[in-house]
Order: C-alpha cells, then structure tokens, then sequence
C-alpha cells in the first residue's frame, strides 16, 4: 500500500527491509522501549529515509522507527524515498547518518569498516585512517582502534560479537580488554621478543584473556602494564630479568600482572618518578633568589621535606 | 528464527518459549500481529484450535503501556486467547509489575539458563471471564456465588496444570441443586406441593426440578412453582454435570468445554436469583 505524496510516501512496515550495510547490528531493549513508547503516544513524526530496490523499500535512516511500527501494528510509516546510492555511497551514508546519533558498537562497525576499505582500494583510492576518518565521520582513534579488533582470531571476534547482543551494563568482554591485550603483546613483541619464543602470540593472547575471564585480573588497564614491563630497559631493569617473567606471566594463569610488576619494574618506575619529580621541584625552586618574597607556606613545606631528606641521606651514609 | 522488532537480548529467551509450544503442538509464528487492528505485535503467537497464546519476550521486564494496550484490546474484543510476558528467571520484578501484570490479566513466564519454562503467574483470557446482571439478588447465597465467580474468573492458563474453573462450575452446581432442594422441600412444607419431605430428598436433581413444574404434585387450587422455561433452563444448567465428569479428548474439545463451562456458569447466578425469589414468594 503506497500513498504518493511528492518524494514523501506513506509505506506498509511489511514493504521496508533493513539495509545490508548497517553496521548496527545490536538493536537494545531500552533503546528500543523508550521509542517504541514515544511512537505509540505521537506516531513517527520524523519520516524515515529509504531508497526502492526491486519492489521493496530499502532503509536507510530510521531503522529503530521502523522496528517501532511493526511493534506497534502500524499499517504505514512515513518515508523519504532517495535515489538508489551504490554500494560504497550506501555504506558511507549509514556512517554519516547513523554515527553521529546512537554509539555503534566497535566490531560490527568494524566489519563494515573493512568492506569501506577494500572497496576503496579496488578504486585506487586512499585507505590511510585518516582518510577513512574523513569520509566516515568517524575520529582517527576510532578507526584505529576498530582496525585493531580485525586482527583478533575469528573465534573472539565470534565471541564480541554475541557479547555485544547483551545490554552495555552487562558486558564483560569487551572491545576495550582485546585492544589493551593487544597493545600489550605489540610492546612485547617489539622490546622483549624472546618472550613470544617461548609462547605464541595466539596463546599470549589466550592467556590474558583467561586472567581476565578467571577473574585473576578484573580490569582491562591492568594490562597496560605489561607493556611497562616490556619496556623495561628504559628504566635501567635489564631484559634478562623481565623475559622469565614475562613468559612465567603467560604460562601460569594464577600470576596477577600487579605481582609481576611489583618483582620486575615497579621499583625502578618509582625511583625514576622520583627522580624526574625532584629534578621538575629543583628547577622551581631555581625561580626563587630573592627570600623576601619567599611565601611562609612553602617555606614550611620545604622545611617539611628538608626533614625527610636529612632522614634518607642519613640512611644512606 | 529471524527476529526483527524484537532485540536482541530477547532472543534467547524467545527460542526457549517457541521450542516449548512447538513441543506441545502448537504452531508458532514469529512477530506476527494477531489481527490487523490488534495495538501491538508479540514476539510469539502460539495457535492450538481457535486459541491463541502471545508470548512478549523481555531480557529486562517492563509492563508498558504498549503492552497493557494489547491486554485491554485483547478483553474488549473478548478473544480466546492468553497473553504472557517471558523473561529470565533473574530479571529483577518489581512489585509495581507485578501490580500490573494482576490488573491487566497478563501471565508471567521465567525462563532459565538451562532453557527451563515456568509459569509464575498465569494469565486471564478474556472469553473466559464471567460476570452477571448487578441487579441479581441471592440472598444469603451472596458470598458463595461471589467466591465462584472470583474463583472462575482467577488466573489459568492452558498450558498450566492447574484448572480452577471446573472447581468454581462444580461449586455453581452445588448451590443451585441445592437451593431446587430447598425450594421444593419448602413447598411441602407450606402444603403447595403432596409429596413428603423424603419423596422430596429421595429424587434427583432431575426430580425435584419436574416435581416444581408438575400441576399433579400441587396441592388443589395451587399452580406449579415454576415455569417452563425456568424448568428448560434448570435442566440445562445441570448438564453442567456432564461437562464436569467426562473427560476431553482433543484440545479443540477441551477448549469448547471451557466455552460451555463459562456459558453455564452465567447461567448460575440468573437461576440462584429466580429461585431465591420463589422461595419467598411460598
């Protein structure tokens, strides 16, 4: 059942088909509920955007809505009828349109993300993240970090990707632990990659995913640490020291990453925290030649610290 | 199972109600509106004869006005049909909803993670809620017939195990038998009717109904207590009886029993008014 109407028609919800290229795979229960209840009050008021493809209409903007009236029994919804985009427009459009409303979720996002670029590349076209950034809307973090996802193995884009169907609050993998395990392999693999010859990269990850999932570790920034860790030589902690336990780390599932940081690097991060402090609190004090305008608050601070310096110097000697 | 206005979350749990009805014989479709003028569409309508049972799946559950829409559209068009709402066992239920779900007549199904079905509440179905004239009176019967009616009218599902409303039409039956007993016994009592009292108790139901209709029980000068169609429809309301003692063989059967039961059970309080009236009139 059509009505025209210039290019706004009134379309029977059974004549609508979702787009192929929406990356919006996750529809959520109280995102839908709060428009469901909004449509049944006032009907749709903002007409949804499709173009015609063979007899149906295909949806570009207003996919929620849509999902609305056939909740609700609605015999039409109304509709902006576009020229038909090819495929590439039609991706770009779904990025342009929908992105800016509702957060997608990461790896769906991603997926199609990859389609953008191969097709780019088939045009000769620039698939730099810059340039993806562009012509998505998206920010280059954004496009780097979905990147990121598509190295994972298949079977944990297979598991974010089911995570993904539960509402945020109750997500417990996500996106976020894989691109830190991820950043943290890609540190060790560059400044300790002795450790990843004595275990894989695919076990490394399997490992911390373990830790995370065991409940050994219950917060993805812990694995910012490793990559301390890796580092370590920049702290004057010799590899030698590190690469054991760093493979003890991947090896035995009970070992916490605070642990690990505490018998590697932790101490020599400290000292070199301490050091950089006081050298920045010695160049202030520089700034100061001339007592009267000394302020009494500092000068007791000072006091205070002058106390604790006499009390280490004197351990030390 | 394609699924398209129900989210995600829902799912799983809408795979574990449509397995279920499948198992117990009854076509399932997906999202399908059960009439064109219906106010919502399900996420399940499962149809077994002329009955329908709609099941919406939620992960989190809500009663919103959507779905209490449906419940009131459901009990205006009086359709046989039971609408539930399912969701998991651990979903946090408020008293309000439940509140809601009592007031709308919409029955509540848990479903665990070991894909486990449990009726918590059973819903109301609108052709099977009875009421009668508020303009009936039943004396001291009152209460009685009040309790049956609740009684019939108080949540039961299909697919339940428990069934009160043969427990409420038995009762129904009870008090009119009983008040035809009393009604003639009184009869004797005031010389309307020869018999004795034990002529009277030694009949059947069946009996002392022909016994109030028949002019040759009367004593001389007196008409029959009651009239042809109160005698028709007294008859009538007794074959209560059988649609309590036979058993159904087929769903399609059993759910016109429910049908009859419900028909018969309006009958009651019409019949219990007649008779009380009579009782003062001798």
């Amino acid at each position: 059942m059509v009505t025209k109407q210039s290019n706004l028609l009134n379309i029977s919800p059974s004549n609508l088909k979702p787009n192929p290229e929406n990356p919006r795979l996750i529809f959520r229960e109280n995102e839908l509920q709060e428009l469901l209840e909004s449509i049944r009050e006032v009907g749709v008021r903002v007409p949804i955007a499709v173009y015609e493809d063979r007899g149906k209409y295909v949806i570009l903007d207003g996919e929620r809505r849509w999902r609305c009236t056939l909740k609700l029994n609605h015999k039409t919804i109304p509709a902006l009828v576009q020229p038909k985009p090819n495929r590439l427009e039609n991706l770009l459009m779904m990025f342009n349109i929908h992105n800016v409303r509702v957060q997608w979720d990461l790896l769906p996002m991603a997926l199609k993300l990859r389609d953008i670029k191969t097709m780019l590349e088939k045009e000769g076209k620039s698939t730099d993240f810059n340039h993806l950034a562009g012509i998505t809307g998206l920010s280059v973090t954004t496009v780097k970090r979905a990147f990121e996802l598509l190295e994972l193995p298949s079977k944990y884009q297979d598991l974010l990707l089911k995570e993904v169907e539960k509402p945020r609050a109750e997500q417990k993998i996500t996106a976020d632990l894989f691109i830190e395990i991820n950043k943290a392999l890609r540190v060790v693999e560059k400044y300790t990659p002795e450790v990843l010859e004595d275990i894989s990269k695919t076990k490394f990850v399997d490992s911390m995913f373990r830790k995370y999932t065991s409940g050994t570790e219950n917060n993805v920034v812990n694995f910012r640490k490793i990559s301390k860790i890796a580092r370590s030589e920049n702290t004057g902690v010799k590899k030698s020291t590190v690469v054991p336990i760093l493979v003890n780390l991947a090896k035995i599932p009970e070992y916490r990453i605070d642990q690990a940081y505490a018998d590697t690097v932790s101490k020599a991060y400290q000292t070199r925290d301490i050091s950089s402090k006081v050298r920045a609190l010695a160049d202030s004090l520089a700034k100061y030649r001339n007592t009267e305008t000394f302020p009494e608050e500092l000068k007791s601070s000072l006091q205070n610290l002058r106390k604790e310096i006499d009390r280490l110097l004197g351990y030390i000697k | 199972m394609k699924y398209i206005s129900t989210p995600e979350e829902a799912h799983p749990i809408a795979n574990v109600v449509f397995e279920f009805m499948r198992k117990h014989g009854f076509a399932v479709k997906i999202e399908k509106a059960l009439d064109v003028n219906a106010p919502y569409t399900t996420t399940l309508t499962a149809t077994k004869s002329r009955l329908n049972i709609l099941f919406e799946t939620q992960y989190q559950i809500h009663c919103d006005q959507s779905i209490k829409e449906l419940a009131l559209w459901l009990h205006s068009q009086r359709r046989y049909a039971e609408l539930f709402i399912a969701t998991h066992r651990l979903a946090h239920i408020s008293w309000d909803i439940f509140r809601d779900l009592d007031r709308s007549g919409i029955g509540l199904i848990l479903v665990d993670d070991k894909d486990t079905l449990e009726i918590e509440r059973p819903p109301k179905n609108p052709a099977l809620i009875i009421s009668h004239d508020p303009t009936l009176r039943f004396g001291t019967y009152e209460k009685k017939v009040k309790t049956c009616m609740t009684k019939f009218n108080s949540p039961c599902s299909f697919i339940s195990d428990k069934n009160p409303r043969r427990d409420a039409a038995r009762d129904m039956c009870e008090i009119v038998e009983g008040l035809t007993e009393q009604l003639a016994i009184r009869a004797v009592k005031r010389k309307h009717i020869t018999l004795t009292e034990k002529n009277i108790t030694d009949q059947d139901w069946s009996g002392q109904i022909d016994t109030l209709r028949s002019q040759k029980a009367c004593a001389t000068g007196k008409s029959p207590i009651i009239d042809d169609p109160l005698k028709i429809d007294l008859h009538s309301f007794r074959g209560i009886r059988n649609l309590l003692d036979h058993k159904t063989s087929s769903h399609s059967q059993e759910i016109d029993r429910q049908q009859q039961l419900a028909e018969r059970m309006m009958m009651g309080p019409r019949l219990i008014d007649r008779l009380v009236k009579l009782k003062c009139k001798i």
